[in-house]
């Protein structure tokens, strides 16, 4: 053994070694193509640096022109190995050099096993021998084969490569690595390039010394992997910690917290205020789903929200909805959930925290109650009001009319008559007469709140902007509130706010109607359709007691009411309303029980356009 | 029956009574002047509590028929104004919407009667009839003590004393004893406050004294 086996050993051994290391890596995490081209390029200098050392005990000029003929395979590898390592490594350098430089070296070495003995030489003449390091050594001399430009031109390619992306990793910011990979790299290319040129064009005669270059590039690129390996490690770390802070806070916070399965809806994690609110202990809730849990009306609402969140149209959902508790109690939980996503974008996890909100519901609720008093308090209070101040206006011109009335019985007693003094009487009255019906007009214009201008409106529209605003009363009142609305309604000329108010007014009837009823009774649906006349039809189904026979033709009758606390001006409001909108609405008892309130409006000229206009707006 | 109405036609001498009706909407102000102009009232007519006021007319011999419910000076602010002041025609108040508070006030504080829009003429003029009497009663009264008071001012102390016992029943010799002077001088003064007041018995006397208010003295030792 000498220096010079030793010194090549060495390389070929630390090489391998290090591709080992890296295949392992690869082979753990298969996405992580950065160590697989490594170990490649370790692979490729470690068969060079074999070959380079057969070389140079080639004892004939037709072994060393073989070896150094299967001397372009590991070249090839190593050429393509790096060019893509560094493509992946900065993330820059051009595509179309990458595929020009690998072209090139493919070339080559087609063109080397088409010439003989290699692409370096068409005839080596003779070896000659060199004394390294103690020990003799051959080098060529011979014939340069022309193709061999072909290798150069591929290294002068490969040096542009190397050093353009390494230019624009640096401006990127990414200055150490730049530097460090992008100066090895082509110092290297150009050192192994050089050499081997030199040789070729026989202006020195030494032996190859490219697998110690390369085994610098590799030495560097391997520093700079396990740097990464270190990275990862240190992240690992920090994961952890973070893991474990994570873990601290769900289990801790005083807010009920829970993951959740995405599809299946499987519990995967809850905390112990979780546990509370649900009544259930962890290891019955970890059997169970979030679906179980949910107050079954509450499902398909939560189902849509979640789903929403799945589907990457929102970050997060929230959601007010009923628990179903172990001991059966129901309870208000407000829930605010994500959906946690792993690196490929698929959701893995639904993280959300619960709260408990059952006393602000309960508090909702009484508030809820409260205000409804209020505001029929109000209502009949207006109306009173409203009639007072109807009966004070009424009576000037009518104490007008009677005291000229009287007055001219009493003139008329007179002799001579005094026709002047009569004819003022007649006047008088007959324009207190007007001013009172003019009166009366004023009012009625102002309980209809005066003529506003009809636009076009979707009732559609209108019926879902009421059930919002009556949902949280129909949940309240445990009345199931449905829909079935024709898709495709043309459009009506109307007041929004008068309509809005006329469907309200139906819906409180209902509910209220609906109240003494069983609560598994209560329903109410809405529908709208089109008549065969073109007419918009909205109709109010409620399961309540119906009207009492006799009392149906009263329905819409001014202050006819049913309920003790009515005033039962409602109906005979939305009769005008909709009357002032040439429409016509009646009630009837369903034969199934209950009441129908049946509205029917006329469509807007030309509402097929303006449906078709609207179409992109609803 | 307007004959009935027709007698309230005669004027007594001096100004003529006059009915005040204040009502700020046009119509029933209008109606109603015209109704008591029909029934032989002197009429004056006012859209509010303010420009009855400024008319200065307060003290004029007559009556009020006054709406309750008007801008600014209410009919019931009005009549409490009028009570500040030394004296108010009576007042009838007719009204749109009358409560029962509203017309307990009214009626508490003097108001002759309170009448709901639109108002039946024999009720309103029947009310104005007896308004106008007891404003001319309340006249006539006030005159005759006016004038009683001029009298008991002509006399002298010593009349005055003589005849408050005179009132209370003393004799002439018990007077004189009271007063620590001769019988014959208190018959003297006696003859003298009689003749000023104008009264011709002890009868009379007193009753001017009662109109008077001229209260009687007991002696201090019975």
């Amino acid at each position: 053994m000498n220096w010079v086996t030793v010194i090549w050993c060495l390389t070929a051994g630390i090489c391998l070694a290090l591709a080992g290391v890296h295949l392992l890596v690869w082979l753990r995490a298969r996405d992580s193509w950065l160590n697989l081209l490594f170990s490649c390029s370790a692979v490729a200098v470690a068969v060079i640096a074999g070959l380079e050392l057969s070389m140079m005990h080639s004892r004939s000029t037709t072994q060393f022109g073989i070896v150094q003929r299967w001397m372009h395979v590991p070249v090839w590898l190593l050429v393509v190995s790096l060019v893509w390592f560094l493509r992946f490594y900065f993330g820059t350098g051009r595509d179309w050099l990458a595929w020009t430089v690998c072209g090139a070296r493919t070339l080559a070495l087609v063109l080397n096993f088409a010439s003989h003995p290699n692409l370096n030489f068409s005839e080596i003449t003779s070896l000659r021998q060199i004394q390294l390091w103690g020990e003799m050594v051959s080098a060529p001399i011979g014939v340069t084969n022309r193709w061999t430009l072909v290798g150069q031109l591929c290294s002068l390619l490969f040096l542009v490569y190397v050093v353009d992306a390494a230019i624009t990793a640096w401006r990127r910011g990414d200055r150490r690595r730049a530097l460090m990979m992008g100066g090895v790299m082509s110092i290297g290319i150009f050192a192994a390039a050089g050499q081997a040129a030199l040789l070729v064009w026989g202006v020195v005669a030494m032996p190859y010394f490219l697998s110690l270059v390369f085994l610098a590039i590799v030495l560097v690129m391997s520093y700079e992997l396990s740097q990464d390996l270190l990275r990862a490690a240190q992240l690992a770390g920090q994961l952890q910690a973070s893991e474990a802070e994570f873990r601290s806070l769900f289990e801790l916070s005083a807010v009920g917290a829970a993951q959740a399965h995405p599809d299946t809806g499987r519990l995967t994690r809850v905390n112990k205020r979780f546990c509370e609110i649900t009544g259930y202990s962890a290891n019955e809730l970890l059997a169970m789903t979030y679906r179980d849990l949910t107050h079954p009306e509450d499902v398909v609402i939560d189902a849509l929200k979640i789903e929403a969140v799945k589907q990457r149209q929102a970050d997060t959902w929230e959601s007010e909805k009923r628990y179903i508790r172990k001991d059966g109690a129901v309870v208000w939980v407000s829930v605010n959930g994500t959906v946690i996503c792993d690196k490929n974008g698929l959701p893995y996890c639904l993280l959300a925290t619960i709260r408990d909100i059952t006393r602000r519901r309960q508090a909702e609720k009484a508030l809820a109650e409260h205000r409804g008093e209020l505001a029929h308090v109000n209502r009949v209070f207006t109306m009173g009001e409203l009639a007072a101040s109807l009966a004070h206006e009424l009576k000037q011109p009518l104490t007008g009319i009677l005291s000229n009335a009287q007055a001219g019985e009493l003139l008329l007693d007179r002799t001579p008559l005094d026709a002047g003094e009569l004819q003022g009487v007649l006047t008088d009255v007959i324009s207190d007469t007007r001013r009172a019906s003019e009166i009366i007009d004023q009012m009625r214009n102002f309980l209809r709140g005066r003529d506003t201008p009809r636009r076009p409106v979707d009732i559609n529209v209108i019926v879902e902007e009421v059930l919002r605003i009556v949902h949280s009363e129909a949940v309240i009142r445990d009345i199931r509130l449905s829909t079935e609305l024709e898709p495709k309604l043309p459009l009506v000329m109307g007041d929004r706010i008068q309509l809005q108010q006329v469907l309200l007014n139906v819906i409180a009837n209902a509910q209220q109607a609906m109240v003494r009823m069983n609560s598994s009774a209560r329903r109410l649906i809405i529908r709208t359709t089109q008549n065969e006349d073109g007419c918009v039809m909205i109709t109010a189904d409620d399961s309540g007691p119906g009207f009492e026979p006799g009392t149906l033709g009263k329905a819409f009758q001014p202050f006819f009411t049913t309920k003790p606390e009515g005033i039962g001006m409602g109906l005979a409001i939305c009769m005008s309303i909709i009357e002032a909108h040439s429409g016509k609405i009646s009630a009837a008892n369903r034969p199934e029980g209950g009441v129908r309130i049946q509205i029917e409006l006329p469509a807007a000229e030309n509402s097929a356009s303006t449906v078709h206009n609207s179409g992109g707006r609803t | 029956m307007s004959t009935n109405e027709r007698m309230n036609d005669l004027q007594g001498p001096g100004e003529v009574p006059t009915v005040f009706l204040i009502d700020d909407d046009p119509s029933a102000r209008r109606g109603l002047a015209r109704l008591i102009q029909a029934a032989g009232h002197a009429v004056a007519t006012f859209a509010s509590a303010r420009e009855f006021l400024a008319s200065g007319q307060n003290n004029a011999p007559g009556c009020m028929v006054l709406d309750i419910r008007m801008p600014e000076l209410s009919g019931l602010d009005l009549q409490e104004q009028l009570l500040r002041a030394d004296y108010s025609m009576p007042i009838i108040f007719v009204t749109g919407q009358g409560d029962i508070p509203m017309t307990v006030q009214a009626m508490k504080r003097g108001a002759i009667d309170f009448l709901p829009k639109p108002v039946e003429r024999q009720q309103l003029l029947g009310a104005i009839r007896e308004a106008l009497e007891k404003d001319r009663l309340a006249r006539s009264a006030r005159e005759e003590s006016r004038e009683l008071q001029e009298r008991l001012q002509l006399l002298k102390t010593r009349e005055r004393e003589v005849m408050s016992f005179v009132i209370a029943g003393l004799l002439n010799k018990q007077i004189a004893a009271e007063l620590g002077i001769t019988e014959a001088t208190v018959k003297v003064h006696r003859a003298r406050l009689m003749e000023k007041l104008g009264v011709t018995s002890v009868a009379e006397l007193v009753t001017l004294a009662q109109k008077a208010g001229i209260r009687a003295t007991k002696p201090a030792v019975q």
